[in-house]
């Protein structure tokens, strides 16, 4: 985390000409200032669009950034999606203010901060979870956060990995990365 | 083809890995396969979004679906890692073979079905070599192809398609139009279309005109049509109106294939990519449309290159209004069309009117099914039958032109033995350079290799109704070899192929003549069978 901008350590809030209540940090927003709501809902139609319809029902739905949490409402209230949803939130400040003003189902919604990260990741990686990033909210955090999604959706593309480590494999896997392989030409 | 048999039900699984339009015309090759294994259980693998197909099907046949488009949203889109697209395609070829097949037709035939069937690891039946390798070599998606898609597997798989039975029930007075396809290309414009239905109503009062529209094109088609024209609905509720209507003018569409399923007379329209030698509707009497541009068919992929749509404009309203009128029996004088004949294994195009050119075409299939059917290597060579067959299927012509075909074969025959001949000069300095005491230099072989390619095109320009012959010389030629071992091997099938085709074309024209100077009384030919020269020799 080295050479990072020093961090505004108080979150001041702004109130919306709607009643949206959204964070500020020294005039930044983790979201649209202007239509937070409208940002959101726009955000999971164009990720919706790209998700495997079969993960929706059975893998858990991993959010990179809290934002102002109003994606993550759109998203849990998404009939769609059957799976347990994880929020990373690594800016403390943000997770807290997220804790206190937020209000999700603890069964369908659950957050995790820099220190739970760690063996959260660890789990996760055999999971294949559906993995989504809520890019307005990263502010300080970018760098931090594609290393995340890089170590959760695999270093490898398709093409890579028919091209670097298809010989390690087994038979069986080799025909099956094959078959991908020609799903994609 | 026997199954094992055990204790439980024999099942089979057929491959219908393409798209809807494919799985509709597959379902021709399932019922010979249930008619080849009355007491197996046949089930269909599919992509997932053709699912609507299951409803299509009045067969007694088990859906399996391989979800295409989320594999291929893991993939691209990499919102997971792409070891969850290998756990969905495992889990979905898990719960098939769980069913325990006895056997697979692979009814599909892209490298994408050969690695499914690989992983199935179900014992499939084998193509047939002659017809496996004119379905890689001459019906992809870029080369020409003398057959349709569907007789060229089931010819390969040794399965057998006839024609539907008719169907006795009374059509309705029902125009349906199908207006749109997913490839802007192929579409015949929607002004176009207007201007038909408004000649149908001036000039077919009788008739109500129902342009089928899916939910998603209904925007667009309100644009150009009025509402109560509009037939929106299911593919399910599409097939339903085919069996009541009097005739369908559709574009190349999976429409166009429901309605030939069920009997409905067709008026396809085929331009851009869309090619009805290949993928025609299986239904006999449709008429074909065919924008033959010099540039059609083009490639599927990519958009339209020219400055201006060619081939859309060389239908013209006139020519779709009459064969519609001629499927209505309103009118015979359509003779600017094409119509399908489609007998047991066979689908044919012809001109509504017998010329030389399509009497050219019906010989020339007949050599190609002679040779691809592989009989001259088994038995006593069928040129009897063969030949009758096709005076049969020309019976139109006159005694004149079939004397001129004659005259046409002969010398074309003798024209292609003179290219035999120069091949067979190359294949001998390939074969002495093989067994060279010094290793010929590479630049040497490839330069034989130019050599030869250079009398390919050539001849491929000379004779353009014949090119097919040297498709596949000209395929194996293209690229570099390193050595005269390599070019040799390359070079000795689609030689003999050549060689096969040229032999029999001689046998075949041989037999005409014999059979023209054997007229009897009344002047028809007569068939006297002569002595053949074996093939084999």
């Amino acid at each position: 985390m080295q050479g990072q901008e020093v961090r505004p350590r108080k979150v001041e809030e702004k109130i919306l000409a709607d009643g949206t209540k959204i964070p500020l940090f020294e005039e930044r927003a983790p979201c649209s200032q202007r239509s937070p709501l409208r940002e959101a809902q726009d955000w999971l139609v164009r990720e919706k669009s790209k998700w495997a319809i079969s993960s929706l029902k059975t893998k858990p739905v991993v959010v990179l950034g809290a934002g102002a949490g109003l994606h993550l409402t759109e998203l849990w209230r998404s009939e769609e999606i059957g799976g347990k949803i994880y929020v990373i939130e690594l800016e403390a400040a943000l997770f807290h203010w997220n804790q206190a003003n937020q209000s999700f189902p603890q069964d369908r919604v659950k957050f995790i901060n820099q220190a739970e990260l760690s063996p959260f990741l660890t789990e996760m990686e055999s999971a294949l979870p559906i993995v989504t990033e809520f890019r307005p909210g990263w502010l300080w955090n970018s760098e931090e956060y594609l290393q995340i999604s890089n170590r959760l959706l695999g270093e490898r593309n398709i093409k890579q990995i028919l091209n670097e480590t298809l010989p390690e494999m087994s038979e069986q896997d080799q025909i099956l990365w094959r078959a991908l392989g020609e799903l994609i030409k | 083809m026997a199954c094992a048999r055990g204790a439980d039900q024999v099942k089979i699984l057929c491959l219908s890995l393409l798209r809807l339009g494919d799985i509709i015309q597959h379902r021709q090759l399932v019922r010979s396969v249930m008619a080849q294994h009355p007491e197996a259980e046949i089930h269909l693998l599919c992509h997932e979004q053709f699912a609507q197909a299951r409803d299509l099907f009045s067969e007694s046949v088990k859906f399996h679906f391989i979800p295409y488009q989320d594999l291929q949203k893991i993939l691209v889109e990499r919102r997971q890692n792409p070891k969850a697209a290998l756990e969905l395609l495992s889990q979905c070829l898990k719960t098939i073979k769980a069913e325990k097949f006895s056997l697979l037709y692979d009814l599909t035939h892209t490298f994408f079905s050969d690695i499914v069937r690989r992983a199935l690891g179900i014992p499939s039946v084998k193509p047939q070599a002659l017809w496996k390798t004119y379905l890689e070599d001459h019906a992809t998606i870029t080369a020409g192809s003398r057959f349709h898609l569907i007789e060229t597997l089931a010819r390969s798989l040794g399965l057998e398609i006839a024609p539907v039975a008719p169907s006795l029930a009374a059509r309705e007075k029902i125009i349906v139009l199908q207006t749109l396809t997913s490839d802007q290309k192929k579409n015949w414009s929607l002004g176009s279309f207007q201007k038909l239905v408004t000649r149908i109503e001036q000039e077919l009062p009788g008739y109500q005109i129902q342009i089928l529209s899916s939910p998603v094109e209904q925007e667009q088609l309100l644009k150009v049509f009025s509402k109560d024209l509009l037939f929106v609905s299911t593919m399910k509720q599409a097939q339903d109106l085919l069996r009541r209507a009097s005739v369908l003018v559709s574009l190349d569409t999976s429409l166009l294939h429901l309605a030939a399923q069920e009997n409905c007379p067709t008026v396809g329209i085929f331009l851009g990519g869309a090619d009805p030698h290949k993928t025609g509707p299986l239904l006999s009497g449709a008429i074909v449309l065919h924008g033959k541009s010099s540039c059609a068919p083009c490639s599927h992929s990519s958009p339209c290159q020219q400055p201006r749509h060619f081939c859309q404009e060389l239908i013209s309203l006139d020519q779709v209004f009459l064969a519609l009128s001629h499927q209505l029996g309103k009118d015979n004088n359509m003779l600017a069309a094409e119509r399908v004949i489609f007998q047991k294994n066979a689908y044919s195009l012809r001109s509504m009117k017998t010329t030389a050119g399509s009497l050219d075409q019906s010989f020339e299939e007949i050599i190609w099914r002679y040779y691809l059917d592989g009989t001259w290597q088994e038995e006593l060579p069928r040129v009897n039958s063969q030949v009758r067959q096709f005076l049969t299927e020309n019976s139109q012509a006159s005694p004149e032109m079939k004397l001129q075909l004659i005259r046409r074969q002969k010398t074309l025959a003798g024209e292609f033995q003179l290219c035999l001949e120069t091949l067979e000069e190359a294949m001998k300095k390939i074969s002495f350079l093989c067994v060279s005491p010094t290793e010929p230099q590479t630049d040497r072989v490839n330069a034989i290799r130019k050599d030869i390619l250079g009398k390919l095109f050539h001849w491929t320009r000379q004779f353009s109704e014949q090119q097919d012959l040297f498709h596949r010389l000209q395929m194996t030629l293209e690229n570099e070899v390193a050595s005269a071992f390599e070019l040799y091997r390359r070079l000795k099938s689609p030689f003999e192929e050549f060689q096969c085709l040229t032999a029999i074309r001689n046998q075949f024209a041989d037999h005409l003549l014999n059979l023209h100077s054997e007229r009897d009384a009344k002047g028809e030919m007569k068939w006297t069978r002569p002595t053949p020269p074996s093939l084999k020799g």
